[in-house]
């Protein structure tokens, strides 16, 4: 998909949309799996994001600078026993960058005014 | 674990290793274990909802395939490849693949089902059904008269 420039696609959106969600849910760090279920309930949707481009999306989002990652400590997932995960963070400029989308869909959505003539 | 969702793991798993091949080892050994902490997730998430193991590698077969696209055009973009040439082999590959299953489509009808050709039955190989030994052989057909024969 083509995007205008200082815009966000829609899979960028939704992630970013979704990251606010899980912030607002006191998760201020979250994982690929975590967005993709998060996007999906939100959509009401079984069928999650595909992993190509979840994670491609993820990755534009970090280089943008919209999102942030680190990888967890080595030693939670040696105790859990579980593969390790990538955490991600919502910066302050994929929040500026989220307000700024919500606007722009809010003027989108309202109904441009009519030009009326004033009767003779 | 079924074989179902083990091959389904497997395939994820495969397909991350040839699309992170030859990569610069720190891009490469990111991504195949996000892939891999995600499809961990996805298992244990579903298995705590009472998913079944067929509906969880069914899940994640569909979220390998509808993905490919983007797993291609994101490894041109890591390898500083032109996206417009990636999506021109993606369009050539699946223009490809249409006309070879055309074809192939093409071949079957002409085939007939129960001869061989050219010593390989193309269709036995397709669908190796065993041969349906309850079909009873047709009557003989009755000994022609001495005038039918003369006719003949």
């Amino acid at each position: 998909m083509r995007r205008k420039p200082g815009t966000l696609v829609p899979i960028e959106l939704d992630i970013c949309e979704a990251a606010a969600a899980l912030r607002s849910r006191g998760a201020d760090e979250f994982h690929g799996y975590e967005i993709a279920r998060t996007i999906g309930d939100a959509a009401n949707v079984r069928l999650l994001t595909a992993y190509g481009t979840l994670y491609r999306a993820l990755a534009r989002l970090e280089k943008m600078g919209l999102l942030r990652s680190r990888w967890e400590d080595p030693a939670i997932p040696a105790r859990e026993n579980r593969p390790g995960r990538r955490l991600y963070t919502l910066t302050a400029l994929g929040d500026a960058a989220l307000e700024e989308a919500r606007r722009a869909s809010e003027a989108a959505a309202r109904p441009r005014a009519r030009r009326r003539f004033a009767p003779a | 674990m079924t074989i179902t969702l083990a091959a389904a793991l497997a395939a994820a798993r495969a397909w991350t290793r040839i699309y992170t091949a030859r990569m610069a080892p720190a891009i490469r050994d990111a991504r195949r274990s996000e892939i891999e902490s995600d499809l961990w997730e996805l298992h244990e998430d579903a298995r705590r909802r009472g998913a079944s193991p067929t509906r969880i590698a069914v899940h994640t077969l569909l979220r390998l395939v509808l993905g490919v696209g983007d797993d291609l055009l994101w490894r041109a973009e890591q390898l500083r490849v032109r996206p417009r040439v990636v999506r021109e082999a993606l369009w050539a590959g699946a223009a490809a693949s249409l006309v070879f299953v055309w074809w192939l489509a093409s071949m079957l009808q002409a085939v007939d089902r129960y001869s061989a050709v050219d010593g390989i039955n193309v269709v036995r190989l397709l669908y190796p059904l065993r041969p349906v030994a309850s079909v009873p052989p047709l009557p003989a057909p009755p000994p022609l008269s001495r005038r039918q024969r003369i006719k003949n």
